[in-house]
C-alpha cells in the first residue's frame, strides 16, 4: 500500500470509525462552553528576571565510560569444583555412589603422582565408579598453560539411563587445580557419541610447573565425597616471548607478511596488517586446531577489540582470521602481545608474563591521508541530543577510515545506531564517490571516554585522490577548496554568480546572507519550474547553499526586472557552543550536482559577548514557563504551545529605545531546533540587529521586557 | 464569530483538526477535546481570515500547539504511556476495529506523525507545513523522509505479522 493510500484508508472515515458526534452537537457543546467562560482580559504584564549568564569555556565531560569493547567467545572463571552430573541430577537417571561404603570413596586406585609422560599414560590412571557409570581417566597432557585430559565414561550393564541421557552424562565435566584454582576454566572440547570418550581441556591464566588435578562432582548431590588428586608436571619450560618484527612496506594499506609462530600444538600464521598510527588490524590462519584461541591482548597501551575467523575443520585450522586493536597514543611503532587461551584479552591483570608471543607493526605514513589535528575538529549532536561526541582525529588509508571520537556524557545507544547506520564518504578529485561501510567500535577502558570507529571500504583508494570526506552532513576533510568571506563571489555552473552578501555572529546565532545573479529575468522562475517539474513538493529550489552545523534556519526572496533576476538566500543557526569554530562547505546545485565550491568558517570567540545575551525567564497561567533568549542578531525560545506568534503583532520584535524611539524588527525566518525531542525549540534571525546597551525596553511574542528598569519609561515616538 | 460561521467551519475543517490532534497526542479522546478547544477558540478570537485556506492553516496550527501543550503538561507526564495502553484490548483505537492502520501510523515518531498527516491526507505542500508548522522546510523535509522511512517498517512488520 502506498503511503498515500494508507493516509486516505486510515482517516477518510475517522468520525465514523471513532464515533464523534454531528456537527450540530459539537457547535452546541462548544457554544455552551463559551458562555460559561468569563472574558478574559488580554491584556498581560509579565514581570520579567533577566539571568545572563557569565561566559564560560566548554567544559568537556571526563566522565568514566564502562568497556564497549568486548572479547568474543569470553569465558567465566571457575572458581569452584564442578562435575557435569547437574542434568542427570535433575532427571533423576542417576544413582549416586554408595555413601556407606569404604571410605565414601567413589573412585579407586588413585595414581597419586602421575608422569607427564602422555606416551606412557595411555593405561587407566585414574577411576571414578559410581553405580550407573565409571569414569576413567585414560591421558593427559600438560605444557604449563594448558591441560587436557582424556576419558572414558563406561556406563554399567544395568544403567537404566536413555541414549540421550547417556550421552548428556559426559557434558562438562570440569577440573581444576587447588593452587590455581581461581585463574583456570575448562570445557569439553570433544566427545563421541557411543563410547563417551571424552577431552577435557583446563586453561590456566600463567604458566605454572605443576598442577594438582582433582575430579569433583557436583557440590548439590556428591559434595560430600572427596578423591584423591593427583599431580602432573609440566612436559615444557616456560617458554619465552617470541617476536615477530612486521617489517614492510604497505600495498593498498596492507603490509603483507608471511611468519608462522609455532605453538606446540598448532602455530599462527600471519598474512599482513594495517596499521593508521592508532588502529592495527592482523590478518592470520590458526593451524592445528579450529579454535578460535590466538588473540592480541588488551594491554600495554592497548584495546582489543575482537577477533573473527572461519572455521575450516576439514584443514583443522581457522583462516582468514582478523583482530583490530587500537592504541591510546598514535606511534610510529607498537609492539602488540598476542595471547592463547586467555580467558579475557581485556583483562588488565594479565601481564607481558601471560603474553604467547609478540609482534611489532610499523606505520607507514605514505599508505595514510592523516589529517593530525588534534583540537576538536567536529562535533556530533545530531539526533541524540543528551550528548555530543568530538571528533579528534581523522584518517583516512586505502582501505579503511579511523576516527578517534571523545564522548560526552549520556546513552551510546543512540550514538552507535547512528554511526551504524551511516557511512562514511570521500569524493575523489574526479567528483566519484566512495563509500567506506563496515565499522567497528572501540571503546577505551581505561576510563577515559574515547572512541575509535573504524570504515572499510569495499576496494583500497588512492588517498592521494581524496578531495573530500564526509560523514552524514558534516564535512570532515577538504583543505583545498578555497576559504571564502564576506564579500567574495564564486561563480556557479549555470552560469550565474553568488555573491556572500555578510556573515554575522554574535556569539549566539550565527546568520548570513548569500545572493544569486543572473542576468536573465526570468531566471527565478525557470528554477523553480524545472525544480517543480522534478518534485511537485520543491517549492523552495535552492542554487546554492552553506552547511552549517545544527538545525538551521533559512529564507529565500527572488526580485527580477530588466537587469536581471536577483535571489536571496538567508541562513541562520544557533550555534551549539560558543567559543567553537565551525567550517561550513558552499555548495552548487545550479545544475544538480551539488559541487563543492569553497567553505567558511564561522564561530569562534566573539569580543565582549558577555552580556550581548539576554535570558528571559517568564511565567504566566495561560503559555506556563518558558525561557527566551534574544541576543543581537535573533533568538531562540521554547514554543509555548500557543497560537500567539500566529499574529501578525507577535511577529515582530519591537524594540523602545532609551530616547523613545521605537524600532520594529521581524525576523527572517523561523526553524526549530529538532534536537530536543521533548520540546520545540524555535528560533529565528532579526532583520537588524538590536543594541541592548541602547533599549529600555524588548517587547517580543506579545511580552515586554525592561532592560533599563532603573529609568522611567520613556514617552514613545513611532 | 458568529454561530452559522462557527457551524460552516466545524462542518468543513473538524476532521482535520480531529485528524491533526489524534496524530500529534495519539488519544482518541485527548485528540476529541482538543478539537473543541480548537474551535472554542475561533469562537472567541478576534482573528480576521483571508480564506478557506488560512483559516484551515490557523485551525490546524492551534491543535497541534494544543497537542503540545497537553504533552507538555504535568497531568499528561504522570499518565500511563500510551505503548502500555496499546497492548490492552480497550485501547479505543483498537475498539474501534475498523481501523487499524492508525495505530500503526501511532508507531511513528510524533514530530514526523504531523508532518506525515498534513502532507499526505491534507496534501499540504512542504512550504505550507513548515509555514503551520513554523519550522524550516529543510526541517519538514527530513521528517517527511524519517517518517516515511518509519512508516515503511511498520507496514512491512504489520504484513509479516
Amino acid at each position: 500500500m502506498e503511503i498515500k493510500e494508507y493516509f486516505y484508508r486510515a482517516f477518510s472515515d475517522i468520525r465514523k470509525d471513532h464515533d464523534l458526534p454531528d456537527d450540530k452537537t459539537i457547535c452546541k457543546d462548544i457554544l455552551e462552553r463559551a458562555k460559561k467562560m468569563k472574558k478574559c482580559d488580554n491584556v498581560r504584564q509579565v514581570k520579567f528576571t533577566e539571568i545572563t549568564p557569565e561566559y564560560a569555556e566548554p567544559k568537556k565531560s571526563h566522565k568514566a565510560l564502562n568497556v564497549f569493547a568486548g572479547v568474543a567467545g569470553t569465558a567465566a572463571v571457575l572458581t569452584g569444583a564442578v562435575f557435569g552430573l547437574n542434568w542427570l541430577n535433575e532427571h533423576g537417571g542417576l544413582k549416586g555412589p554408595d555413601v556407606q561404603g569404604a571410605g565414601a570413596g567413589y573412585h579407586e586406585d588413585v595414581t597419586e603422582q602421575l608422569s607427564a609422560d602422555t606416551t606412557e599414560n595411555n593405561d587407566i590412571l585414574a577411576s571414578f565408579v559410581y553405580d550407573d557409570f565409571t569414569v576413567n581417566v585414560t591421558k593427559y597432557d600438560f605444557d604449563g598453560k594448558s591441560l587436557n585430559v582424556y576419558y572414558d565414561v563406561i556406563f554399567a550393564d544395568d544403567c537404566t539411563l536413555s541414549s540421550g541421557e547417556k550421552l548428556a552424562s559426559v557434558l562438562p565435566m570440569a577440573i581444576f587445580s587447588e593452587e590455581n584454582a581461581a585463574e583456570g576454566f575448562g570445557e569439553l572440547i570433544s566427545e563421541t557419541d557411543n563410547t563417551q570418550s571424552c577431552i577435557y581441556r583446563t586453561t590456566l591464566k600463567a604458566y605454572t610447573e605443576k598442577l594438582t588435578v582433582d575430579f569433583k562432582p557436583n557440590e548439590e548431590g556428591y559434595a560430600e565425597f572427596g578423591g584423591n588428586p593427583f599431580t602432573v608436571y609440566a612436559d615444557h619450560k616456560k617458554p619465552e616471548t617470541k617476536e615477530i618484527d612486521a617489517v614492510g612496506k604497505a600495498v593498498n594499506g596492507v603490509v603483507p607478511m608471511d611468519e608462522t609462530v609455532e605453538l606446540g600444538d598448532c602455530s599462527v600464521h600471519f598474512t599482513g596488517y594495517e596499521f593508521d598510527s592508532e588502529v592495527v588490524t592482523f590478518y592470520y590462519d590458526i593451524i592445528g586446531t579450529t579454535r578460535m584461541d590466538i588473540r592480541p591482548m588488551g594491554i600495554n597501551g592497548a584495546v582489543f577489540n575482537g577477533t573473527a575467523g572461519t572455521e575450516d575443520k576439514e584443514n583443522n585450522m581457522v583462516k582468514n582470521c582478523h583482530a583490530t586493536v587500537a592504541l591510546y597514543e598514535p606511534v610510529e611503532i607498537a609492539r602488540i602481545l598476542f595471547g592463547k587461551n586467555l580467558t579475557d584479552l581485556t583483562d588488565k591483570s594479565y601481564t607481558s608474563e601471560n603474553a604467547a608471543f609478540a609482534v611489532t607493526v610499523h606505520f607507514d605514513p605514505e599508505s595514510v591521508l592523516k589529517l593530525d589535528r588534534e583540537d576538536v575538529y567536529a562535533r556530533f549532536n545530531k539526533d541524540f541530543p543528551d550528548y555530543v561526541l568530538w571528533m579528534t582525529k581523522l584518517l583516512v588509508t586505502p582501505t579503511h577510515i579511523t576516527e578517534r571520537l571523545i564522548w560526552e556524557n549520556g546513552d551510546q545507544s543512540k550514538a552507535f545506531d547512528y554511526f551504524g547506520n551511516e557511512n562514511m564518504r570521500v569524493m575523489m578529485n574526479d567528483g566519484e564517490i566512495k563509500e567506506a561501510h563496515r565499522f567497528s567500535i572501540i571503546t577505551a577502558d581505561d576510563g577515559s571516554n574515547i572512541v575509535w570507529l573504524t570504515y572499510y571500504f569495499d576496494e583500497p583508494i588512492d588517498t592521494a585522490k581524496v578531495s573530500e570526506v564526509y560523514f552524514d552532513e558534516y564535512r570532515l576533510y577538504g583543505e583545498e577548496i578555497p576559504k571564502l568571506s564576506a564579500g567574495d563571489s564564486f561563480k556557479l555552473d549555470d552560469g550565474a554568480t553568488a555573491h556572500i552578501d555578510y556573515m554575522h555572529y554574535d556569539g549566539f546565532i550565527f546568520k548570513t546572507q548569500i545572493t544569486v545573479h543572473s542576468d536573465d529575468p526570468d531566471y527565478s522562475t525557470n528554477k523553480m519550474k524545472a525544480k517543480m517539474a522534478a518534485d511537485p513538493d520543491d517549492h523552495v529550489f535552492m542554487i546554492t547553499g552553506i552547511e552549517l552545523v545544527g538545525e538551521t534556519g533559512t529564507a529565500f526572496s527572488a526580485e527580477s526586472d530588466d537587469k536581471g533576476c536577483d535571489v536571496g538566500y538567508t541562513y541562520f543557526t544557533v550555534l551549539p557552543e560558543n567559543g567553537q569554530f565551525h567550517t561550513g562547505r558552499i555548495w552548487d546545485d545550479s545544475s544538480d550536482t551539488n559541487r563543492t565550491v569553497g567553505y567558511i568558517e564561522y564561530g569562534g570567540i566573539v569580543d565582549n559577548n558577555t552580556g550581548y545575551t539576554r535570558t528571559f525567564h517568564t511565567e504566566s497561567e495561560e503559555y506556563g514557563t518558558r525561557d527566551i533568549i534574544i541576543s543581537p542578531y535573533g533568538f531562540k525560545m521554547e514554543q509555548s504551545g500557543s497560537d500567539y506568534y500566529l499574529k501578525s503583532l507577535h511577529n515582530q520584535l519591537i524594540v523602545v529605545r532609551k530616547d523613545g524611539t521605537v524600532w520594529y524588527s521581524g525576523y527572517d525566518a523561523a526553524g526549530d531546533d529538532s534536537s530536543v525531542d521533548d520540546r520545540q525549540m524555535l528560533f529565528g534571525a532579526f532583520d537588524e540587529p538590536v543594541d541592548f546597551n541602547d533599549v529600555y525596553s524588548l517587547t517580543f511574542c506579545g511580552e515586554t521586557f525592561v532592560l533599563d528598569d532603573v529609568a522611567e519609561a520613556p514617552e514613545t515616538t513611532e | 464569530m458568529t454561530e452559522s460561521e462557527l457551524e460552516k467551519a466545524v462542518r468543513e475543517h473538524y476532521s482535520s483538526v480531529y485528524g491533526v490532534a489524534l496524530c500529534s497526542c495519539k488519544n482518541p479522546s485527548d485528540a476529541f477535546d482538543i478539537a473543541q478547544e480548537v474551535f472554542l477558540k475561533l469562537l472567541l478570537c478576534d482573528t480576521s481570515f483571508e480564506s478557506t485556506e488560512h483559516l484551515k492553516a490557523w485551525l490546524l496550527r492551534c491543535a497541534i500547539n494544543k497537542s503540545t501543550d497537553l504533552l507538555r503538561s504535568h497531568w499528561h507526564k504522570f499518565s500511563q504511556p500510551l505503548e502500555s495502553v496499546s497492548e490492552r484490548t480497550t485501547d479505543p483505537l483498537e475498539k474501534s476495529g475498523e481501523n487499524r492502520l492508525i495505530p500503526i501510523l501511532m508507531k511513528v515518531s510524533r514530530k514526523c506523525r504531523a508532518v506525515l498527516y498534513l502532507h499526505y491526507f491534507e496534501e499540504y505542500t512542504v512550504a505550507d507545513i513548515a509555514r503551520i508548522l513554523c519550522v524550516s522546510e529543510s526541517a519538514v523535509r527530513a521528517r517527511l523522509t524519517r517518517g516515511k522511512e518509519q512508516l515503511r517498517k511498520l507496514l512491512e512488520n504489520e504484513r509479516k505479522m
